[in-house]
């Protein structure tokens, strides 16, 4: 509703008073014109009851001449059209439109009292009062007296427009009263109406008269209920806001902190990659070089000790490297993008290749398997599951090693299947814990953190992996990646 | 005023020789500079090695400063071999300052470290370095490394002279 509560009640009011007015008005002019019609027709009435008695000594006396007088002075006024004296059977005795003498016109009988018929007379409609002229009970002749019905005279008169003026003033002041009234009314609504508007939550403002807030009856309840509850709103806002400004600190702090953290660990990291290994490329180093340059001088349990020593530092760069890995893993930034891992097993598996051309390993690969996530996390994965393959496998005589997808809705699925050693599915709840194995050392090298690693990285990217084994014929990974946008 | 060790330069000290085709080894280790020396004699590459202990000491003998002062300034090395990790200066600002300077900047520097943070890496390679090996651990791989890069950097690769 673009028009406002005034503006409505206004229309509405006007049209109410105005349609009232009208009714009043066709009333009054109704009224009016009843009334001049009775007074029409009882003038009419007492003019033919004149005519009569008036000449009654006339018919006695049949003096036509003054018959004729007094035909003629019964109707002075405009609207009259005629008056005659008729016998009963209808034969004009004398006539005011003098053609019509001697004629024979309706005959009316012997009249008791008055009668009133309408007639025509050159075309316009007359009304016809009769009355009897009457001695006793003899009866002489019937007076008319007719005057037009169509005459336009009550409004030469004039009342119609008084009236309809009158009518007009009347609304016009009653419309100009009731305005002012309704005015004082819907004021109050349209201010509060206003200052509702003007409230704006976000610039703090709001703003109700007092007057509004000190007036009786709904407006003031309403201004007064509306002004607590802004209140409330905007203290529950600041409070709001304040609370957030706490959180947000909150957040802020604990973020830096983390950050702060995980550099020290990056640190920690780094200073573990040089410093450890410095010592350990020197205890690995030197003490194969005693073995190179004395080694004729040492006996066979002496040569023993040193090539423990030196197969000691051999495993101690690997688990540092394992470890590192592991600590990266959880520390890097993902970058997600989709990854073709069919090729990341060819390359893996070209390069176990190589380093061991002598091994008989037949490989299926399936193509085009494209998975969504971090590539430099899931190369880890795959070199890891891959290289496990690879070393559980190692004892067979020709090792079987297949990579595949499988077909699943929701993720990407892909499994790495060996037909190796493989280990008793009891055990697996220990398969993806640090630093625990499930083959001895002399059997399969190895340092237990391959499959951890593994396992942190699909925690990381969401995913899921599973596995299924039987001692002696092999074991299946299986690993699932959500899809993008997941 | 020692101008490069005794045993490397096999007796070497005088300050107006030139020294041809020669390596400067900046490396802070001990145990690797022995390792070092012993792969390069292993290996038959017989050119002379200076060795500096840290980067403070790299840029006074690249430059010709401080105790290096005498050194003969149009004599630089053939190659150097960088560690990263060594005290007062860094691998990488020594790499820095030698690439900024006018008469050392086109002397190939190979950063020869135990750090694998790709940090590291991408530093070296953008500061100028022309070559990176990660040191193995095992003394087999050291030396074959040693080798190769004797084998490409003193014979193979041309460069020009001094």
């Amino acid at each position: 509703m673009s028009l406002g509560l005034f503006a409505r009640l206004g229309i509405t009011l006007s049209l109410v008073l105005s349609l009232a007015m009208l009714i009043l008005g066709a009333v009054l002019i109704i009224d009016a014109e009843q009334r001049f019609k009775t007074s029409q027709l009882k003038h009419a009435n007492s003019q033919s009851r004149t005519l009569a008695e008036a000449s009654l000594d006339a018919l006695v006396t049949a003096d036509y001449e003054l018959l004729e007088r007094w035909v003629v002075s019964v109707i002075p006024e405009k609207y009259y059209a005629y008056a005659y004296l008729a016998k009963s059977n209808g034969q004009v005795l004398t006539h005011s439109d003098n053609i019509m003498v001697a004629r024979y016109l309706d005959a009316m009988g012997e009249l008791e009292n008055y009668k009133v018929r309408e007639n025509t007379y050159h075309n316009r409609p007359v009304m016809e009062v009769f009355y009897p002229a009457r001695i006793g009970d003899t009866h002489l002749a019937n007076a008319v007296v007719a005057y037009y019905l169509d005459e336009e005279t009550f409004f030469d008169g004039g009342i119609a427009i008084k009236i309809t003026l009158l009518i007009l003033l009347s609304l016009l002041s009653l419309l100009g009263v009731t305005l002012v009234i309704i005015r004082k009314f819907t004021d109050p609504i349209s201010r509060l109406t206003g200052s509702i508007r003007d409230t704006s939550i976000d610039n703090k403002h709001f703003h109700i008269d007092d007057k509004l807030l000190n007036s009786w009856g709904e407006v003031g309840v309403l201004s007064r209920a509306f002004e607590s509850m802004i209140k409330r709103l905007f203290d529950a806002f600041k409070e709001l806001s304040h609370k957030e400004e706490e959180l947000k600190k909150k957040v802020e702090e604990r973020t830096s902190e983390l950050a702060g953290a995980n550099k020290e660990l990056q640190a920690f990291c780094s200073a573990v990659s040089h410093d450890l290994r410095s010592p350990l490329r020197a205890i690995s180093s030197f003490s194969q070089i005693v073995v190179e340059e004395y080694g004729d001088k040492f006996d066979d349990e002496g040569m023993d000790y040193l090539n423990r020593i030196h197969n000691s530092a051999t495993k101690m760069e690997v688990l540092i490297n394992d470890m590192l890995q592991l600590s990266r893993v959880s520390r890097q930034e993902l970058e997600l993008e989709e990854v073709d891992l069919s090729l990341i097993a060819e390359e893996i598996l070209q390069r176990l290749t190589y380093l061991e051309p002598d091994r008989k390993v037949e490989l299926n690969i399936e193509n085009g398997i494209v998975c969504y996530g971090d590539r430099g996390l899931l190369i880890i994965v795959m070199e890891n599951i891959i290289g496990n393959a690879w070393k559980y496998s190692s004892k067979k005589d020709v090792a079987k090693i297949q990579f595949g997808q499988k077909q699943q809705k929701d993720g990407c699925t892909f499994y790495i299947k060996d037909n190796g050693a493989g280990f008793d599915m009891k055990h697996i709840s220990k398969l993806f814990e640090e630093f625990k194995r499930l083959h001895g050392e002399a059997e399969f090298p190895g340092t237990g953190v391959g499959l951890a690693t593994v396992g942190r990285v699909i925690s990381r990217l969401k995913g899921k992996i599973w596995v299924d084994a039987e001692v002696g014929k092999g074991a299946t990974f299986y690993v699932t990646l959500p899809k993008a946008g997941l | 005023m020692l101008l490069c060790q005794k045993r490397a330069c096999n007796g070497y000290q005088n300050a107006g020789e030139k020294m041809k085709h020669f390596i400067l080894l900046v490396e802070d280790n001990p145990d690797d500079e022995a390792l070092t020396l012993r792969a390069f004699k292993k290996n038959n590459i017989l050119n002379e090695i200076a060795v500096v202990r840290d980067g403070q000491e790299a840029l006074d003998f690249l430059f010709c400063e401080g105790a290096y002062a005498e050194r003969d300034k149009k004599s630089n090395p053939q190659i150097i071999l960088l560690d990263i990790n060594l005290p007062k200066l860094d691998g990488l600002e020594v790499l820095r300052q030698l690439r900024a300077n006018e008469s050392t900047s086109i002397i190939p520097a190979i950063i020869i470290t135990t750090s694998d943070e790709q940090s590291d890496l991408i530093s070296g390679y953008k500061l100028g370095a022309n070559s990176y090996v990660r040191k193995p651990i095992e003394f087999d791989a050291f030396m074959d490394a040693i080798k190769q890069l004797g084998m490409y950097w003193l014979v193979l690769n041309q460069h020009p002279d001094n």
